[in-house]
């Protein structure tokens, strides 16, 4: 209404004071409302992000969990069907009528036993390498990835080879072990599903970053497959590679060599003090 | 009409007064709101010193031109986080200020055209500049729950819709002057309103409470500051 007023007024003072006011307004009010709204955008975009993030979490976690179940059936079904059996045959030759019988048929009895409980506890000496590999905990990563990488040559089935270029002193105990597992994950599923010929391994550093590369010319997965399988439910291996990495704040990319005729996965782990696992 | 106006102008200059008060033992210690009661005074008492002391009125308004803008550098220097621009305000403010009084005595009159033109660019750079601080924050807080966005809010509506009426104030004639001296009042009461609006969400407004860390040397869960 005053505006209004202005307008009509016969002056230049009051056209500019009319246009400048409104115009400035405008511009006033449009910049709030712009603010308001965009802010509501990226608020809306942000707790989708969080979403998006608590279900990956999620996913891991489940991974996580599952693979440790899978873990504990395998150790209860090796000490169940291979060590009880055993236990259960060795107290067989040592029951109480033993006593009764004569000498040689005691030094038999007594013999087997022995042979049992022997192959028991090469049983479990197994089991507990399994578990925590000797090499890795004795001599470092070098030797046990040396260690598995003529195990699997020595099987004739495959030809790997590994090379560690950068590795004069070891890393943590328990970065080690993450990085055996890792390692360990990702040939069994190129064992199980790439159909190649040959894998290699090697070690690099640069700078503060730690890295594992390894070659092979069968089927792979491409960094575009790897989100895709860690995003869906199946993958449990590749979701168990991806939150084992986590701890140590490591990466891991998927790529198909530029001579489009190998698959290169490339393991980037900070060697600094603060990628101690937590 | 007009009469009207001036009293709802009047009212609502107390408005904020009457809800600082209202609301003291909550919004007492926000800093900001404390500026913003401050603010609101100072121009109560400069509209009763223009009854009162009609002779001086262009003096009275001059000064309080002044003041009104270090109330509101003020305001943005204590919202704004970043240290650099912070710093940008102190020393804007005070070459401003300084160049206002200058203005003031060298000119004599209600309005330099430069010096009020510079004093709302310098304001709407600050309000502009914390709008985009604020925005930037990755907090998940609505920008308008917040009583310094109603704060900002009033000044930026305030100083855009006054600003050509106080440029072209010298070159109008005394008629012209009165009867445009409305949209100031129209203004003003906009303003106090969302000052008022920003003391009660001021009494609502809660301080995040900062999350705890982990005290390696004590293995304790400890408060951080």
């Amino acid at each position: 209404m005053i505006l209004l007023q202005i307008a009509t007024t016969d002056s230049k003072v009051s056209t500019v004071l009319f246009f400048g006011t409104i115009g400035m307004l405008a511009l006033t009010i449009g910049l709030i409302v712009f603010i308001i709204f965009h802010q509501r955008k990226v608020i809306r975009y942000q707790m989708r992000l969080q979403t998006m993030e608590q279900d990956q979490q999620k996913m891991l976690l489940n991974a996580s969990i599952r693979m440790q179940e899978e873990e504990r059936q395998r150790i209860a079904a090796d000490l169940h069907d291979d060590a009880g059996p055993l236990l259960a045959t060795a107290r067989l030759y040592l029951n109480e009528n033993l006593v009764n019988l004569d000498k040689a048929s005691q030094l038999q009895s007594i013999y087997s036993a022995k042979q049992i409980l022997d192959d028991t506890i090469q049983l479990i000496r197994n089991i507990s390498h399994s578990l925590m590999p000797p090499t890795l905990k004795n001599f470092g990563l070098e030797s046990a990835v040396n260690d598995l990488f003529q195990k699997i040559s020595g099987s004739g089935s495959m030809n790997a080879s590994s090379r560690f270029h950068d590795y004069r002193e070891r890393l943590q105990p328990e970065t080690e072990l993450i990085i055996f597992r890792v390692i360990q994950e990702l040939i069994n599923n190129i064992l199980k599903h790439s159909n190649s010929s040959f894998i290699h391994l090697t070690q690099n550093t640069s700078g503060n970053k730690f890295f594992i590369r390894m070659h092979h010319d069968g089927r792979g997965l491409t960094q575009a497959d790897f989100e895709k399988l860690n995003k869906s439910n199946v993958g449990l291996g590749l979701k168990n590679i991806q939150s084992r990495l986590k701890v140590l704040h490591g990466k891991i990319f998927f790529e198909k060599d530029l001579s489009q005729t190998y698959y290169k996965v490339t393991v980037e782990i900070m060697k600094d003090e603060e990628t101690k696992p937590q | 009409m007009k009469i009207l106006l001036f009293f709802i102008g009047n009212i609502a200059q107390f408005l904020p007064l009457v809800l600082f008060f209202v609301f003291f033992r909550k919004i007492n210690k926000i800093v900001e709101l404390r500026v913003v009661f401050l603010y609101v005074l100072v121009s109560l008492i400069t509209n009763i010193l223009l009854v009162v002391l009609n002779n001086y009125a262009s003096l009275v308004i001059s000064i309080s031109a002044i003041i009104e803008y270090a109330f509101f550098s003020a305001f943005f220097y204590i919202c704004i986080q970043n240290k650099k621009f912070k710093n940008l305000i102190l020393s804007l403010s005070v070459l401003n200020i300084c160049f206002e009084v200058f203005t003031l005595f060298l000119h004599k009159k209600n309005f330099d055209f430069w010096a009020t033109l510079i004093t709302a660019v310098l304001v709407l750079i600050y309000c502009i500049f914390f709008f985009y601080e604020e925005i930037s924050k990755t907090e998940t807080l609505l920008i308008y729950q917040s009583y310094t966005f109603w704060v900002a809010t009033g000044c930026i509506i305030y100083l855009a819709g006054t600003l050509f009426l106080f440029l072209y104030t010298s070159d109008m004639e005394d008629k012209q002057k009165s009867s445009l001296w409305v949209i100031d009042i129209v203004f003003e009461i906009i303003k106090n309103i969302f000052f008022s609006v920003a003391f009660v969400v001021g009494k609502n407004s809660k301080k995040i409470a900062a999350p705890a860390y982990f005290d390696d040397d004590t293995n304790m869960f400890k408060k951080s500051f």
